[in-house]
């Protein structure tokens, strides 16, 4: 995806551009390292990376630390696909600068006059009020999610106030409800510096435009560049924008960006795209296999090297190279990346199959599926609608109990992580797992294998799903508000070699890492930075029985999600395990993830009361969050029960829980909140209790 | 920082890297342009490497025309130059002489602008006669060099086309008028009325193809057929680059250049026929 913008980039004549990585760096970094821009003179591409921004606000103020813009620039999201010619616009910029330096930022905006253009793409609602003489604007509200739900959950329109006053000091308001922010804008040095000063600004709309908007004391402008009719723009900020702008892409309205214009470089095999056109929008490249009992209908594009089966149907779909469908498939509007297998009789309504995945004979994907890389659906399986089916991760929240119910349930949080390439938008599954392992401990393993049979087989996680090149492709809340915040995770319990080499070394199971679920693409060091559970092992708390192996592993990835641009954060807590290997690279990759608070965590390691202390730092963390609004709510439902997984698995005794609230007692209102949450579960911990004793055996 | 001045890039496969990613951009617009940077693009290939002999002249030669004929596919006038030159090289290497070879690429490109001009100056005059009507369609920069030459020593009409959904016809018609020339605008559906009262039809192609048939902007097709109804005689002007020697039965050939529909549709036409999935 960044190819598009960069080839954007390149047709505007744009001399330099600084990408910003911050989540997937090394790949994007690589990435550029080996593309045409790597060695292209006519415009120079600079990766710059940073392992602690999570959000467009701290992008900003580290570049503005590092002093590499000093003139105007272009602020836009690495996933932009546009056709906009800049010049005139820059220009104008330019010129409103040297009449007035305080004209610090042009929004280049897109005139939507359909309302479900918007929601094509995700995007929120919005209400621009501009001086209609010299394009300024003059107020900017966005319609929060979730502001407008009416009772019973009818939607009603956003509701935007607006002062009399502030109409009555100016000659003539447009007020505009159908301009679409592009998220281009043309910035001047200020804008950085107005970052730097302001340290709290996190991102450009809400933040740093109201901030500015409001201290109009402080002289500061910004305009707004319409874009003309020809002109299109899209930023893909989820996957239902991904989804739509390929469609734009493939009706070419996004020309010269279609696909068989050929801009866009793809390494590999093939070498660049040689697309053609064939009428009603089918784009096939060389060496495509297409049988005369196929229908391809419209808007169809097939990457080199791809078979196709007899008598299949592919409608709306994009197929990368490589691939296998089969007989009979059906396909409707999907995306199968490359080297994906579809096998006889499949059918794939608008879903996601990323590359090297297989879907079996007479499957059913259904719509708004993700099936990740190298995941393998098994034959005749019915995907339920937006399942997210991965080989690694998924912290699934098992309750065992003593009476060896495994309880699953795939409760997800609405965690939503954006990682960043220069400033994407990316959810992520984050769930918390807790696993607890005794003696059960192999019937845990296989009644996971029950639940994790029906949709997937198992194989080994770790590295987990890579990423496709492309780019990512982002989901965030608008996919969660279709309805379904719990999605399904199924998969593996880790590798079968860990597990082997576990039953050897200690003669008791082991629970595999497991890293939580990320969406779609993903990359190894993604996955690895995003979310890793370790193994645990109270190292020096071993036990007289060796047999039982105490595991906790306490996932926490999630991320802070802000209106456009921040970067997963991830923390792992109490990294430890006999596995030296498994911890090392695990260090390195939270060590990756920035993070004061994931050094504090992981420093703290082995013994029961830091444990504690790590979870309550945790929960300190949730409670950040869960000020902040953010995704740190779902957490905080859970934490009731988190906690009685943790002392179930012994990870933590009774009279450290019983302490740590004591503690708390002390402590401030927010932090109390959880202790409130917990009230429950420390009353019942407060009364003797049979069943409660036996698992009092852990000593410091 | 980037330079201000841009340096000349230094090696012959960025040269044609460039040319590639501007012809895939559709930054070169038109045939002629087209042409010429793929007659320059040559003469570099002649002056930035040195060859031996005229095969491996040849071969450099195909690579680089292959890979810029591949770039737009649709802009034939690349390949024609590519041939000519090729041509020249055989021609040249019959005759053995190896200095001359950078001379005979030099004379394609100016050859081709001069003999245009020379040919309209010459002929326009013999083809008009005084008080025609010459109907046109859409724009087209022959035709309209054409016609302006002959106003010069001729009196005559014009009646131009539209063109829809261009609707180039109008620009012609502003350019024609500016030029002292008497214009009539119609729209595409009078074209047959009009064949009636036309003495003659001009218009421009985007190719013309070894068996006579020619790659035209949409609208010409009906044009011909309606001089064909009425026996109107009708000129196709191209220059020399435009012709091909392919035949229309090439699987390469593409006949179409397609654009986007934001030229001429409302980008939000997608949202209208939202279909329900989710």
């Amino acid at each position: 995806m960044i190819e598009y913008t960069l080839e954007w980039l390149a047709m505007s004549k744009v001399e330099e551009v600084f990408v910003f990585c911050c989540a997937h760096a090394e790949q994007i970094t690589d990435y550029l390292s080996q593309s045409k821009w790597a060695h292209n003179k006519e415009m120079v591409v600079t990766p710059v990376v940073s392992t602690s921004c999570f959000s467009a606000g701290e992008a900003l103020r580290l570049i503005d630390q590092k002093d590499i813009i000093k003139n105007d620039f272009v602020l836009i999201n690495g996933d932009t696909v546009c056709n906009i010619n800049l010049a005139p616009i820059v220009e104008a910029h330019r010129a409103r600068r040297q009449a007035d330096k305080s004209n610090i930022l042009t929004m280049i905006t897109k005139s939507v006059h359909q309302p479900l253009q918007r929601l094509r793409l995700g995007e929120r609602e919005n209400v621009i009020c501009l001086d209609p003489k010299n394009n300024r604007l003059l107020k900017f509200h966005e319609a929060q999610q979730g502001e407008h739900e009416g009772e019973g959950s009818e939607k009603l329109p956003p509701l935007f106030k607006f002062d009399a006053a502030f109409f009555g000091e100016r000659d003539s308001v447009q007020v505009r409800t159908d301009l679409k922010d592009t998220q281009i804008s043309i910035c001047a040095p200020e804008v950085l510096m107005l970052f730097s000063d302001n340290f709290d600004y996190q991102s450009l709309k809400p933040d740093f435009i109201t901030g500015v908007l409001s201290e109009e004391e402080l002289g500061n402008k910004l305009y707004i560049a319409e874009l003309g009719r020809q002109e299109y723009a899209a930023h893909v900020s989820n996957l239902r924008a991904y989804d739509a702008i390929s469609r734009d892409i493939i009706q070419r309205w996004a020309f010269p960006l279609a696909p068989d214009t050929n801009l866009l470089w793809r390494g590999g095999a093939w070498g660049p795209t040689t697309y053609r056109y064939a009428r009603g929008n089918r784009y096939y490249e060389q060496a495509v296999t297409i049988p005369r009992t196929a229908h391809m209908e419209e808007d169809v594009v097939v990457g080199a090297g791809t078979s196709i089966g007899e008598n299949s149907r592919i409608t709306q779909s994009v197929i990368g190279r490589n691939c296998r469908i089969g007989k009979n498939v059906d396909i409707l509007g999907s995306y199968v990346l490359e080297n994906a297998s579809i096998q006889d009789g499949a059918v794939l309504r608008y879903a996601l199959v990323c590359d090297s995945a297989v879907v079996g004979p007479s499957a059913v994907v259904s719509a708004g599926a993700v099936i990740s890389h190298k995941a393998v659906i098994a034959a005749g399986h019915h995907v339920p609608p937006h399942t997210r089916v991965s080989l690694c991760s998924q912290v699934q929240q098992e309750v065992s109990l003593s009476d060896d119910e495994l309880e699953y349930s795939g409760a997800v949080t609405a965690g939503r992580a954006a990682v960043g390439k220069t400033k994407g938008k990316k959810a992520k599954q984050v769930q918390q797992q807790q696993q607890q392992q005794q003696k059960q401990q192999q019937q845990k393993q296989q009644s996971r294998r029950e639940g994790g049979d029906s949709s997937s087989e198992e194989s080994s996680s770790g590295g987990g799903s890579g990423s496709d090149s492309d780019g990512d492709s982002d989901r965030a809340g608008p996919l969660s508000s279709s309805g379904s915040e719990a999605d399904v995770l199924i998969l593996c319990s880790g590798p079968s070699a860990q597990a082997a080499t576990a039953a050897e070394a200690l003669a008791m199971g082991h629970m595999p890492d497991e890293a939580t679920l990320a969406a779609a693409h993903f990359d190894e060091a993604a996955v690895g930075k995003g979310e890793q559970d370790c193994a645990d092992l109270p190292g020096d708390d071993e036990d007289a029985e060796a047999g039982a192996a105490e595991m906790a592993a306490a996932a926490g990835a999630k991320a802070a999600e802000s209106d456009s641009e921040e970067e997963g954060e991830e923390e792992v807590t109490d990294p430890e395990s006999n596995f030296k290997r498994e911890v090392s690279e695990t260090f390195l990759r939270c060590v990756k993830l920035r993070f004061d608070q994931t050094n504090a965590v992981i420093e703290l390691n082995g013994l029961k009361v830091e444990l504690l202390l790590t979870f309550e730092e945790y929960c300190s963390l949730e409670g950040v969050f869960e000020a902040q609004g953010e995704n740190g709510k779902a957490f905080a439902e859970i934490f009731e029960p988190m906690l009685k997984i943790i002392y179930d698995a012994e990870i933590v005794s009774e009279e450290a829980i019983l302490a740590w609230a004591d503690e708390k007692q002390l402590a401030e209102e927010e932090e109390k909140v959880f202790v409130k949450k917990a009230e429950r579960f420390l009353q019942w911990l407060r009364e003797p209790e049979e069943s409660s004793s036996g698992e009092e055996e852990d000593s410091d | 920082m980037a330079e201000a001045v841009k340096e000349k890039p230094s090696s012959f496969a960025e040269v044609v890297e460039n040319c590639c990613a501007q012809l895939r951009r559709r930054q070169i617009q038109g045939s002629l342009p087209c042409a010429k940077r793929t007659a320059e693009i040559m003469r570099a290939l002649l002056t930035m490497q040195r060859h031996p002999d005229a095969a491996s002249l040849i071969d450099d030669v195909r690579a680089v025309g292959y890979k810029l004929q591949a770039a737009k596919p649709v802009e034939l006038a690349v390949g024609n130059i590519v041939r000519r030159v090729l041509h020249l090289i055989r021609e040249e290497a019959q005759t053995e002489k190896s200095d001359s070879e950078a001379d005979s690429n030099d004379a394609v490109p100016q050859g081709k602008a001069d003999g245009k001009q020379d040919v309209m100056k010459s002929q326009g005059v013999e083809h008009l006669h005084a008080n025609e009507v010459i109907l046109t369609l859409g724009m087209s920069d022959t035709t309209y060099a054409f016609l302006r030459e002959a106003a010069r020593k001729r009196e005559f009409q014009v009646v131009v086309a539209e063109g829809a959904p261009r609707y180039d016809g109008h620009l012609q018609a502003r350019k024609l008028a500016d030029a002292g020339i008497q214009v009539t605008a119609i729209p595409d559906s009078a074209v047959f009325a009009m064949m009636a009262r036309a003495n003659k039809v001009l218009v421009g192609a985007h190719a013309v193809l070894a068996n006579g048939g020619a790659i035209a902007p949409a609208g010409i097709h009906m044009v011909a057929l309606a001089a064909h109804k009425h026996s109107t005689p009708l000129v196709v002007l191209v220059g020399l680059h435009k012709l091909s020697p392919q035949f229309p039965h090439d699987p390469d050939l593409l006949y179409n250049d397609f654009r986007g529909p934001a030229e001429v549709a409302d980008s939000d036409m997608q949202a209208r026929g939202l279909p329900q999935h989710s």
